[in-house]
């Protein structure tokens, strides 16, 4: 217990930045909204005679820009990238800040098991995401709303607005496995910010080219807001895949971490 | 990066026999539907359309690998507590810096050329019209100024903030808030003048293509930009406290 509140003191600023840079984010982007969606609507009619390949190669498939629900999903990727920095940046740094700036050998030789330790540093993530995307989703609802203009679907929001803890979840595993696997981490936010874009980059890849098995390599590409939007529901196959790779990722740490050798002084 | 190349490459050859006529469609679409879809105006059937719009990519990739590079190369040693071993020595601070700027010039020379040597193999390998060679280069010309423009910034930060985690996550912000305000730039065109903020929008893609130079102006900007950082560098590497 004093572990995860030690933990949660010395992150709590953190997340305050981080989830203001969120909500900021869809305030400024929701701000274009109505300006723009006068600009689409002209052109609606002529993207839904394409056929529906070239669509697709667009990635304008089922989003449609002029509705606020299609908009918000449009620059939600924005919103995944910055939440999945922050979440692997959690992630990395939760375990290795303590080799890093030497108190490792302070805490480790403590009357607690190491899995209480690990226990207690991820719950302390967990809080975190858990506090940032309660008042993201409500704020950014907020923010959604104000700008609807007749009907809105409420459950696809909260879904689109749900698959963002699900893919911070995803970078909070991998950033966990990667610190314990990665011999010494000097600095955190390189790996964070190589890692995260290069996901990034083949989720972009990925909607260019539309290749099935591509959208398997990213999380990115897990939670497409169309297909959301279009089914209120997620695609069951990249759910279990989400789910299955955090379980990995995880238990591997967990593996790991306990009979690493932690360098002392 | 290589692999990255290969793959969008490997796919191109699938894209431009489906393409022909699509192009005629892209053609009437107004701008700012196109703008939307990150198409620009380029014909993206083409192979030099289609290579252009992997440009994004690289400046996404290279531009965390160069503001990164540039701030922990000037902010490590104190951080590894190797500052008191090498400040102690009898070398000028300015000289310090300039080995390790040399250095981070040297590691994003090698990072463009590769791109570039990448890039003109595998465009060449699944080019069907005339070479787009020297296309490539400039692109790549303008890929290093702004790895050069983003390097600087780094160092730049790290001169002025006092330990490496405050540095990182600066650069960090910088380089996300640099890309949000470019994407925002493409969705609504009319805050157009914010371009002038981010190294993003500096030498797009398209008109690098279409005019063959790089706009006057951005590259002035870029250059007083990366003078500035660099010489901010010197200046408060030369006057800070080192902790030990």
């Amino acid at each position: 217990m004093n572990i995860f509140a030690q933990e949660l003191k010395m992150s709590a600023i953190s997340m305050i930045y981080w989830t203001t840079a969120l909500i900021l984010l869809v305030f400024v982007f929701m701000f274009m909204y109505p300006p723009i969606s006068k600009d689409i609507a002209v052109f609606e009619s002529i993207l839904n005679n394409f056929p529906i390949s070239l669509r697709r190669a667009l990635g304008i498939t089922t989003l449609d820009l002029s509705e606020v629900l299609g908009f918000y999903g449009f620059i939600f990727v924005y919103i995944l990238l910055i939440g999945s920095v922050y979440a692997m940046k959690s992630g990395i740094s939760v375990l290795s800040e303590e080799i890093r700036s030497k108190t490792a050998d302070f805490l480790l030789v403590k009357p607690v098991s190491r899995s209480t330790i690990v226990n207690a540093k991820i719950l302390s993530v967990l809080t975190n995401l858990g506090i940032q995307n309660i008042l993201f989703i409500t704020l950014s609802c907020l923010i959604v709303n104000a700008y609807k203009q007749d009907s809105l679907d409420a459950a696809a929001l909260v879904l689109i607005n749900a698959s963002l803890i699900q893919v911070q979840l995803f970078f909070v595993a991998l950033g966990l496995f990667l610190s314990v696997v990665i011999k010494k981490i000097k600095t955190v936010l390189p790996i964070t910010l190589g890692v995260v874009f290069a996901f990034f980059v083949i989720q972009l890849l990925n909607q260019s080219l539309d290749d099935p098995k591509l959208a398997y390599i990213t999380p990115f590409a897990y939670f497409d807001v169309g297909q959301i939007i279009q089914n209120s529901s997620y695609d069951f196959s990249f759910l279990v895949t989400n789910f299955v790779i955090i379980t990995v990722l995880t238990v591997l740490t967990y593996l790991i971490y306990q009979r690493q050798d932690i360098p002392s002084l | 990066m290589i692999i990255l190349i290969y793959a969008g490459m490997l796919k191109y050859s699938g894209f431009a026999a489906a393409g022909q006529s699509v192009n005629d469609l892209f053609k009437q679409f107004p701008a700012s539907v196109k703008a939307v879809l990150g198409l620009g105006e380029l014909d993206i059937t083409s192979v030099l359309g289609y290579y252009a719009v992997f440009y994004l990519y690289f400046l996404l990739l290279t531009g965390v690998h160069a503001v990164m590079l540039g701030t922990v190369i000037i902010a490590k040693e104190e951080h590894d507590k190797t500052a008191d071993f090498l400040f102690v020595k009898p070398v000028m601070r300015s000289k310090i810096v300039t080995a390790k700027l040399i250095a981070v010039l040297i590691n994003i020379t090698i990072l463009n050329l590769t791109t570039l040597v990448a890039s003109v193999v595998f465009v060449e390998m699944f080019n069907t019209g005339p070479p787009i060679t020297d296309k490539i280069l400039q692109l790549m010309g303008s890929l290093l100024i702004f790895q050069l423009l983003f390097a600087s910034i780094g160092a730049g930060i790290a001169a002025l903030t006092r330990n490496i985690k405050k540095a990182t996550s600066l650069s960090a912000s910088v380089l996300l808030t640099a890309f949000i305000v470019s994407a925002a730039i493409d969705l609504y065109n009319k805050i157009d003048f914010l371009k002038y903020i981010t190294p993003f929008k500096y030498f797009p893609a398209a008109e690098v293509i279409r005019t063959g130079t790089y706009a006057p102006l951005f590259l002035l900007l870029s250059l007083l930009l990366i003078t500035l950082f660099t010489a901010i560098t010197y200046y408060f590497m030369d006057k800070r406290d080192i902790t030990i």
